[in-house]
């Protein structure tokens, strides 16, 4: 089995240093001249050195932590991460804890754990990608009790966060291609009468929206997208169909192309509409609520690239409107 | 950042302490402290009110300036050819001021500084085992004031600067450091590396000589002793190595003194040889075989001169070479600094000089001081017959005619003798000594006058003997045909009594035996009790072993056997490490069992996370490589693709723990020994390794 604890090292402060070079300063005549006296004090001043790593090393053990399990966590949002220390000890308190969540938390301060006490410690995080994160350990440090080094241990936990992709405002989550203040946006593609737009046909859209006039004209197939009329449900179609992905930028536009489709699920969602989530491989069916957003957060959360093999993502249901969103800008047709 | 009230306080405190052994050792004196303490007093009034307005830098710099011509006197006129009396005296100066100009949070730690210098300063120059008293103290405080400073400093980096360091309790804490500092400094001490040496700084009462007997060893008034009788200061500790006989009288000879004017005894002259050691180690002080030793450890005297009991034969100490002078008495080439250690080798009876010389020497019959009435007494009572016993009949005359008293003291008159011998009868025993010596060398009998010691205290506590100030005595010497003799006319009742009984007798004896342990082993240890330590330790060990068995310890020791006598048959041979080492090992066996106990106590109490983490372990070091980032929920599908027999173990498993660590809920004992036999059943399922289905 693991050990819970993992040391994390010793590191010296400015003050312990002096120490140190105090203690050489008053050894060295001692030891020149025999006086006992001086001895004592270099005895003494060694002693100290020692109970200051004695109890620095217990007061950093015998802690039980917990992580409290948080609530939403959005990528580029700031979160409080709340973790329970409780004092396993029955007779030393613990002081001066400063307690370090995971990579890029900000520090927090416990000055003061009774034996056998619980205390709730945040600390502030700002996940800067949605998945899984990964709080292998809580960290603990102190320079207690005076200051001459400080101290790490790192308690292990094992657990993992989820964190969403971040939800960016109406203006921002429109699909590739989309322009601002294009009205497609607020018009949403379904089974109605009025035409909501024209577009190069894709296998498995329905033939019978094939506009067969400026397929002539144009000498390939078009498609005809209609204007939702009543239905309140909306595919939110994500290929990610995109691996792999040629570097850095395009992992970023990924990124960015799967918050936009969070914002545009969580959006709808938020105004009553029945969502679908489309990947590749998997997506969540249709459904409306809290449940339904959490579903497609996290499914869009785990969303990986993937190689682009077989039929594009359609939407089940091809009444109900539906937002496509791709990486290559030319395939992001609405 | 401005400083804050309570850090003032806490220096202003621990500056206040700190100087306080310095006036004591003599390093400043109490006018130059007592300033400074004024000066620490007002700033500490001032900080408890919470002043905020405080010394400039500019005014520091100018008193800086002002003290500069101080420092010059110091070093030049006041105390020439001594830098650590202006050194100190700078540093208090430079500590009032700082503490007065305290501003920003660095300069704390230039104060403290400061006080750790006066620290160092006041430690190495102290001899008394008080000082232990003022070093825990110091010890506790500025172990507060570091952790104070520490807690202020977090609480300020996470914003609770503006709170008092009081919300963190450190009082349990600073008792209990100290207390395992002092414990942990004992070995410290003891194991620190001796190069030289010890060196001990004496200051105060103890430079000058240890008493006023010892100080007047040149000149000796006929009070001198009388009144040492009330001091009971230590002037020699010692310890027999076996018991001396039950008649042993303990007598020690100090100074002999020849030459009687004016009421005083002047010191004798003569020359005196150079002793080196024996080829044994030791200086040879009279032909005699040892019969026995004692082992000394006599206070700073201020001389050269070592205090031996009048039996001595032999001498064991750290020296070159000794001289002995034509009394008898031994002295070192210098005066040792501080509680010096030696071997005496005792003789069976009192060993006194040869007489060198056939006739006697002048000094020897010296006429100071006999008059005719001394001169007639002396004839009448001594009578005839040899020399040794006309010798004793006058000191018999004295102890048996004359009265012990101490009335004389301090008002001897014109001739102190003449009072004692023919008007009041009675005296003490400088009065007794010098009258026989008188009387002797009236009838041309060579005589002398001896100061030292008769008799001691036994210390139960640690079975040592104690030879005070109170037990100076004066005694004569005579020299007849085969030598000096000794002859002590006081009257019995009249000499050092042996013990001081009661409370405040066993009070004493546990003082010095203080002072004693403080001496012996703090002050004067060195190399050789380093040296001395280890081979106890070896010895303790060795014993441990025989204690339990082991082949090293005194079953080791071979018996002694006469040559003729045949040897004893072996025992039957023991395999080695059978039964009768054993033993030996069962504290190892013990102590190791007991160490498992505690591990397998101290391991974490078993959860359904613990349980998690386990499977999650074994999987990653087996075949089947884990992400770090693989959740619960992923690494129970991949336990079901991979291993399917541990499929349905692992899922309930890791329900159970998803709902402990994230449903809020603690599992009961019911459910936690369910996913102790999921995590059983897992792991089984995963060791025997089955071919994964996919």
């Amino acid at each position: 089995m693991r050990r819970q604890t993992v040391p994390e090292g010793i590191r010296i402060t400015k003050v312990g240093v002096w120490y140190v070079l105090l203690t050489l300063l008053i050894a060295l005549p001692a030891a020149n001249t025999g006086n006992n006296s001086l001895y004592l004090v270099v005895a003494v001043l060694l002693a100290v050195l020692a109970v200051s790593g004695i109890v620095s090393r217990t007061n950093l053990r015998g802690l039980a932590v917990a992580l409290e399990r948080p609530g939403e966590l959005y990528a580029g949002q700031p979160a409080t991460l709340v973790f329970q220390l409780r004092n396993r000890g029955r007779w030393l308190a613990r002081r001066l804890l400063e307690v370090t969540g995971p990579a890029g938390s900000s520090t927090a301060l416990v000055p003061y754990l009774p034996a056998g006490s619980e205390r709730r410690v945040a600390v502030e995080l700002a996940p800067q990608r949605r998945g899984r994160l990964r709080v292998g350990a809580l960290h603990l440090a102190s320079i207690y009790p005076l200051g001459l080094f400080r101290k790490g241990l790192r308690y292990r936990l094992d657990e993992e966060l989820l964190i969403f992709p971040e939800i960016l405002p109406v203006s921002e989550a429109r699909p590739g291609g989309a322009a601002e203040g294009d009205d497609r946006w607020s018009r949403r593609v379904g089974r109605g009468h009025e035409l909501f737009a024209l577009r190069a046909f894709r296998p498995g859209d329905d033939p019978r929206g094939i506009h067969w006039k400026q397929s002539a004209r144009t000498g390939s197939l078009v498609y005809m997208e209609r204007e939702e009329e009543e239905s309140k449900r909306l595919s939110v179609v994500l290929d990610n169909g995109v691996a792999p992905l040629a570097d850095e930028a395009e992992r970023r536009l990924f990124e960015r192309i799967v918050s936009r489709a969070a914002s545009a699920a969580h959006h709808h969602l938020a105004g009553g509409w029945e969502v679908e989530l489309v990947l590749r491989g998997g997506g969540v069916a249709f459904g409306r609520g809290r449940s339904q957003r959490l579903r497609i957060l996290e499914a869009l959360a785990l969303v990986e690239p993937v190689a682009a093999t077989g039929r594009p993502p359609a939407p089940a249901d091809p009444t109900a409107s539906s937002l496509r969103f791709a990486l290559a800008p030319e395939r992001m047709a609405v | 950042m401005s400083f804050g009230r309570e850090k003032r306080l806490l220096l202003g405190w621990l500056a206040v302490l700190t100087p306080l052994p310095l006036p004591f050792n003599q390093v400043t004196g109490w006018p130059q402290v007592g300033l400074f303490w004024l000066a620490t007093a007002l700033y500490l009034w001032r900080a408890g009110r919470g002043e905020q307005r405080w010394l400039p830098h500019w005014a520091m710099n100018v008193l800086g300036l002002v003290y500069l011509p101080v420092l010059a006197l110091d070093l030049s006129q006041l105390w020439r050819g001594s830098i650590l009396r202006p050194l100190v005296q700078l540093v208090l100066f430079a500590l009032a001021v700082k503490l007065w100009g305290l501003a920003r949070e660095s300069e704390k730690w230039h104060a403290l500084l400061a006080i750790f210098f006066l620290f160092v300063a006041a430690m190495g120059t102290s001899v008394h085992p008080s000082v232990v008293l003022y070093f825990i103290a110091h010890l506790a405080l500025t172990l507060l004031v570091l952790a104070r400073f520490t807690a202020g400093h977090l609480l300020a980096r996470h914003g609770h600067g503006g709170e008092s360091t009081s919300r963190v309790p450190l009082a349990g804490f600073v008792a209990a450091a100290a207390c395992g500092a002092l414990v942990l400094a004992v070995p410290l001490f003891a194991a620190l590396p001796r190069f030289q040496n010890p060196y001990i700084a004496v200051a105060g009462p103890a430079a000058a000589g240890g008493s006023a007997l010892e100080r007047l060893r040149d000149r000796l008034d006929l009070d001198t002793i009388g009144r040492s009788r009330n001091d009971r200061s230590v002037v020699l500790r010692l310890a027999y190595d076996s018991p001396p006989p039950p008649a042993h009288e303990a007598r020690f000879r100090a100074a002999v003194f020849d030459r009687f004017e004016d009421n005083s005894w002047r010191r004798a002259g003569g020359g005196f040889d150079r002793l080196r050691r024996t080829p044994g180690g030791v200086f040879e002080l009279a032909p005699p075989p040892a019969r026995g030793w004692m082992e000394a450890w006599l206070q700073p005297q201020g001389n050269a001169d070592l205090i031996l009991p009048v039996d001595a034969t032999a001498l064991d100490a750290a020296a070159i070479e000794v001289a002995v002078r034509a009394t008898g008495v031994v002295s070192l080439p210098a005066s040792p600094p501080g509680v010096y250690n030696y071997r005496v080798g005792l003789a069976a009876a009192p060993l006194l000089p040869a007489a060198a010389e056939p006739v006697a020497t002048r000094e020897e019959l010296d006429g100071g001081g006999i008059t005719p009435e001394i001169a007639e007494l002396a004839a009448r009572v001594m009578g005839a017959g040899s020399a040794a016993e006309r010798a004793e009949r006058a000191a018999r005359h004295l102890r048996e005619q004359y009265a012990y008293s101490l009335e004389l003291m301090g008002s001897p008159g014109a001739d102190p003798v003449g009072e004692f011998l023919f008007r009041r009868r009675a005296g003490h025993c400088e009065l007794f000594a010098t009258s026989l010596v008188l009387m002797l060398r009236s009838q041309q009998i060579p005589a002398r006058l001896v100061t030292g010691y008769l008799g001691s205290e036994y210390n139960p506590l640690e079975g040592y003997r104690i030879v005070r100030n109170a037990n100076a005595h004066a005694w004569v010497e005579a020299r007849f045909e085969d030598g000096w003799r000794l002859l002590d006319p006081t009257p019995p009742a009249g000499r050092p009594s042996a013990t001081a009984g009661g409370l405040l007798g066993l009070a004493t004896q546990a003082w010095d035996y203080l002072v004693f342990r403080w001496d012996r082993y703090v002050l004067s240890y060195g190399f050789y009790d380093q040296v001395r330590a280890f081979f106890g330790l070896r010895g303790l060990w060795l014993r441990l072993r025989g204690l339990f068995g082991g082949r090293d310890g005194g079953a080791r020791q071979p018996r002694p056997s006469e040559p003729d006598e045949p040897a004893p048959a072996d025992p039957e041979p023991a395999t080695p490490g059978e039964l009768p080492d054993l033993p030996a090992w069962l504290p190892l066996a013990v102590l190791l069992s007991a160490v498992l106990v505690w591990w397998r106590l101290r391991r974490p109490r078993f959860t359904a996370t613990v349980a998690y983490a386990r499977l999650r372990h074994r999987l990653e070091g087996g075949e089947a490589p884990v992400a770090p980032s693989l959740g619960p929920r992923a690494l129970g599908r991949l336990v079901g693709r991979r291993f399917p027999p541990a499929a349905a173990p692992a899922a309930e498993l890791i329900g159970l723990y998803l709902r402990e660590s994230f449903g809020g809920e603690s599992l009961g004992e019911t459910e936690l020994r369910r996913a102790r036999e999921l995590l059983d059943a897992a792991l089984r399922e995963l060791r025997r390794r089955r071919r994964p289905a996919a």
